[in-house]
């Protein structure tokens, strides 16, 4: 009852006088009901009793008021507009319910395969991080510094050993600084005292055929 | 007491809507004009209600009659409501009160599993960030034959029973069709054989494999559900043994009983020094997982989540590719000179970092078993006693105290009486008379002790302690060794015979190198570091604190025992060559000192004629310092062995060559002068 949304105190009053009309009228007509109706105040507040009989009051008053003037028709018209605003608010929560627990469903159902595709994107993601990690550390093998001096020497590279250096003098001439030697291809295995003997007397003669040593003798040992 | 309630509120209400039922005419008319609340849409609405509410009375007419029946329904529906609600009290206390935990724990276990999430461990890069050492996930494959074994004789039994349908399966056939499977898959790592011999082992739990591809691991287990995958983190070092013996070595344990904190740690080398920095803290969550499966997690089901934390990287003052060069040089050259074992180092002149820190002996960690004796540090943990590097002390002092300049000419005896010892020069001759310089780069060991007593003991003391002998330099690798010198009160009349010439102290390639750092900074020595930063998961760099530096000597002096050391690699006729012309580069300036010490012969006690240490320290250019570097023979083949037995010199030379290219080092703006090594 309370739920219609009128704003004026005075109406609902009203409406209250009718009900308790109503069932201050039914007594009469069977002792069960009687009984039973002092339970009702001892459950509700007796605040409501108070204001029930003033209700009623007021209600003889805007009956009186009524077959004198059209002053007080709208209760009893709101009576009716109620039943039609009832019926028209239960529809809207229904529908209101409806399509809410719809929503609902929906909702859930699509974040549910969400976080399935979700889980999918996840788990295809660490498979690449995975084979991304694997390619990097063939890279990452395969440019390190011991792995590119194999492969140099399996493709017949040998160390430069010292260069010459070329310097722009700022009249425009360059000027050779250091002897340039080529770098000497690798011995064919030979036994490596043998390469050791030969290459130090040239080593302490002049610096520059130091670097036979280093170019020639690495293929030996190695 | 509302069910009870109900029926006369119903009642109320419709007693309330036939009342305004039986004047509908008087509100229609009424309404016609003024009603301001009927005008907007309620009056349309209003037609059917009065319908409706005619229906009520009707039927409350028909059931006014059997008041007393309903009554007894009341009673009953509501005893029935109040025994249900009892009852399931009852069922909740006993649920919510009596069985809640185990209920909740078989809950728990229906539905949920641990996930531990692993944390990367660090890796370790050189100063350029090429790395040296960093992990790599990895999986291991295992297999349970007895379970398996179990497992199917239960189906073959249900099957006999009529429990279940199928084939019946048989373990022989089944480990056939396996090891095939995982033998192709594998692609030739294991044989089929061998993991058929596996599948069939009489044991509760056996490894198929070794560490394979979290790729292949997943191919292997879809087919092969019954295999089980172990994670596994693999640490890769791509240089293999370039830098090994700094950087040692992790591995996989599992010596710890819980499983969960099987991981990866270092066994020697800063893998061991820096393992918690290294390690990060591992991490886990609480899915729920269909039971008695955990490869399918429920979405949207984690909770109690820990992330993994990742470790650190750990980046240093290493260069990769110098570091793999001057390994090989090594290694190289010590096999020439036929020496026992060899270190060398490579500072920078003005910060102190280490470039490149080598042994001759060193290992390679990507492979599963390693020789300990080749893990450890010689470099830094095996001092020795250098010999006539150590020359630059007295140098220093003498400079210093301004008792000599670079071209006095002294009178060089062949030989000098240090309380009970005599001590002469490595060639005989008679009085020489030596330029300052000419004591130095001909290394003449009485020219030293001349100068050396000039300076006094105490002073020559305070030098070696401002270039950090006989002290770790806290370089930041683990084993280092002090070195040793002996303290000041503990001299004899003849410690101060020995320590001039490098004899009676002992130091690290390291330490040898420190004191050279100092003279090419101009004399503040800065101790040296091979660790430059941390570098946190979060990217933050956070570097390692910088060592303070320890004022030697002035820059004047310095300079002057800098230039005077060029003269060791000079090459002049008339006995004006220094002691290590073969160090020279064309186009460079190069300062640096030979030394040769002789080693203790523990037969013996005394020092050995056989056995010896050759040395060099260098400055790469010497005008302009930018590298250090040090170098150390053990017993090489000295007396009739090759010419690389003698002298380390061509090592420097070729180590000097191969660092100015790399760093393209400027060449220097003029030649080392030639001075007068020997007066005329």
């Amino acid at each position: 009852m309370t739920i219609q949304a009128e704003p004026k105190t005075a109406r609902t009053r009203t409406k209250r006088s009718d009900e308790a009309a109503g069932t201050v009228a039914a007594p009469p007509k069977t002792p069960t009901r009687t009984t039973q109706k002092p339970a009702e105040p001892a459950v509700r507040p007796a605040e409501r009793a108070g204001r029930s009989r003033s209700a009623a009051a007021q209600r003889a008053y805007a009956r009186r008021a009524h077959r004198e003037g059209r002053k007080v028709e709208r209760p009893i018209e709101d009576d009716v507009d109620n039943a039609a605003g009832r019926a028209s608010f239960v529809v809207l929560i229904i529908v209101l319910l409806t399509v809410g627990v719809a929503a609902t469903l929906w909702l859930s159902t699509q974040a549910i395969a969400d976080s399935y595709r979700l889980e999918e994107a996840k788990q295809e993601a660490d498979h690449l991080a995975e084979r991304a990690a694997q390619l990097q550390r063939e890279v990452t093998n395969d440019e390190s510094a011991a792995s590119l001096a194999e492969r140099a020497k399996a493709m017949g590279m040998i160390p430069a050993g010292d260069p010459a250096r070329l310097i722009a003098q700022p009249d425009g001439t360059v000027v050779v600084v250091g002897e340039p030697t080529p770098a000497q291809a690798p011995a064919p295995p030979a036994p490596p005292a043998g390469q050791g003997q030969q290459a130090p007397p040239a080593g302490q003669e002049q610096p520059p055929a130091g670097q036979q040593t280093p170019s020639g003798a690495t293929p030996g040992a190695g | 007491m509302p069910a009870g309630g109900q029926p006369y509120r119903g009642t109320a209400r419709r007693t309330g809507t036939t009342s305004t039922a039986r004047r509908p005419v008087p509100r229609v008319r009424g309404s016609g004009v003024p009603a301001r609340g009927a005008a907007h849409g309620s009056a349309r609405r209003a037609a059917p209600p009065p319908r409706r509410a005619a229906a009520g009375p009707r039927r409350i007419a028909r059931k006014r009659p059997t008041p007393a029946n309903h009554h007894i329904r009341v009673v009953a529906v509501r005893f029935l409501l109040i025994a249900a609600l009892v009852a399931a009290g009852l069922k909740l206390i006993q649920v919510q009160g009596f069985e809640a935990e185990a209920l909740a724990a078989k809950a728990e276990k229906q539905r949920t599993t641990d996930i531990d999430l692993p944390a990367a461990r660090g890796s370790i890069v050189d100063r350029d960030g090429v790395q040296l050492a960093f992990s790599v996930e990895s999986r291991r494959l295992a297999y349970r034959p007895r379970a398996e074994r179990k497992n199917i004789a239960t189906y073959n039994k249900n099957l006999k029973d009529g429990e279940v349908d199928g084939e019946p399966l048989d373990f022989a056939t089944e480990t056939a069709a396996a090891a095939k499977g995982i033998a192709a898959l594998l692609g030739g790592a294991e044989s089929e054989q061998d993991l058929l011999d596996k599948l069939r082992q009489d044991k509760s739990y056996v490894y198929l494999t070794g560490n394979i591809e979290p790729a292949v691991a997943r191919a292997i287990q879809a087919e092969f559900p019954s295999v089980i995958s172990e994670y596994r983190a693999e640490r890769e070092y791509p240089g293999k043994s370039n830098g090994a013996n700094l950087i040692g070595v992790a591995n996989w344990r599992m010596d710890n009983p819980d499983a969960k904190k099987h991981d990866l740690h270092g066994l020697g080398g800063l893998e061991l020094m820096r393992d918690n920095d290294l390690a990060g803290n591992p991490g886990r969550q609480v899915v729920a997982t269909e039971e008695g499966n955990d490869s399918v997690v429920i979405p949207n089901t984690a909770r109690e989540v820990r992330p993994a934390v990742d470790g650190s990287d750990i980046q240093l003052t290493i260069d990769a590719d110098l570091q793999f060069f001057l390994q090989q040089a090594l290694t190289d050259y010590v096999a020439k000179a036929q020496a026992k074992s060899g270190s060398a180092v490579i500072l920078d002149a003005k910060t102190g970092e280490v470039y490149a820190l080598a042994n001759d002996k060193t290992f390679d960690p990507s492979q599963p078993v390693q020789d300990n004796a080749a893990m450890s540090n010689p470099a830094i943990s095996n001092p020795f006693e250098p010999g006539s590097v150590n020359k630059i002390v007295t140098a220093l002092c003498a400079i210093d105290q301004n008792i000599t300049s670079p071209t006095d000419v002294h009178q060089v005896r062949g030989s000098i009486r240090v309380a009970d010892r005599t001590i002469g020069d490595a060639w005989s001759h008679g009085t020489l008379p030596l330029t300052t310089t000419g004591i130095f780069a001909k290394s003449s060991n009485v020219g030293t002790l001349m100068l050396a007593q000039e300076c006094g003991a105490d002073k020559f003391a305070d030098l070696l302690g401002k270039l950090g002998l006989g002290k770790r330099t806290g370089v930041g690798l683990p084993g280092e060794s002090p070195g040793q010198v002996p303290p000041r009160g503990q001299w004899s009349g003849s410690t101060f015979g020995n320590l001039p010439i490098g004899q009676g102290l002992s130091m690290t390639v390291l330490q040898m190198a420190g004191m050279y750092q100092a003279l090419a900074n101009d004399g503040v020595r800065v101790p040296p570091r091979a660790v430059a930063a941390k570098i946190t998961p979060d990217g933050r760099r956070i570097a390692e604190p910088r060592p303070e530096g320890v004022r030697v000597v002035d820059a004047k002096t310095a300079r002057t025992v800098r230039d005077m050391f060029r003269a060791v690699v000079q090459k002049a006729p008339n006995q004006n060559s220094g002691t290590g012309p073969q160090a020279a580069l064309t186009g460079y300036q190069i300062a640096g000192k030979t030394g040769t010490a002789q080693q203790v012969d523990d037969a013996t006690g005394r020092y050995s004629d056989s056995k010896y240490w050759i040395t060099f320290a260098g400055i790469l250019p010497a005008d302009n310092p930018r590298f250090v570097v040090g170098i150390m023979l053990n017993q090489p083949a000295y007396s009739g062995g090759p010419p690389e037995g003698r002298s380390a010199a061509p090592l420097f030379h070729e180590v000097a060559s191969y660092v100015a290219q790399r760093y393209n080092i400027p060449l220097s703006k003029e030649q080392s002068p030639i001075v007068p090594l020997l007066a005329p």
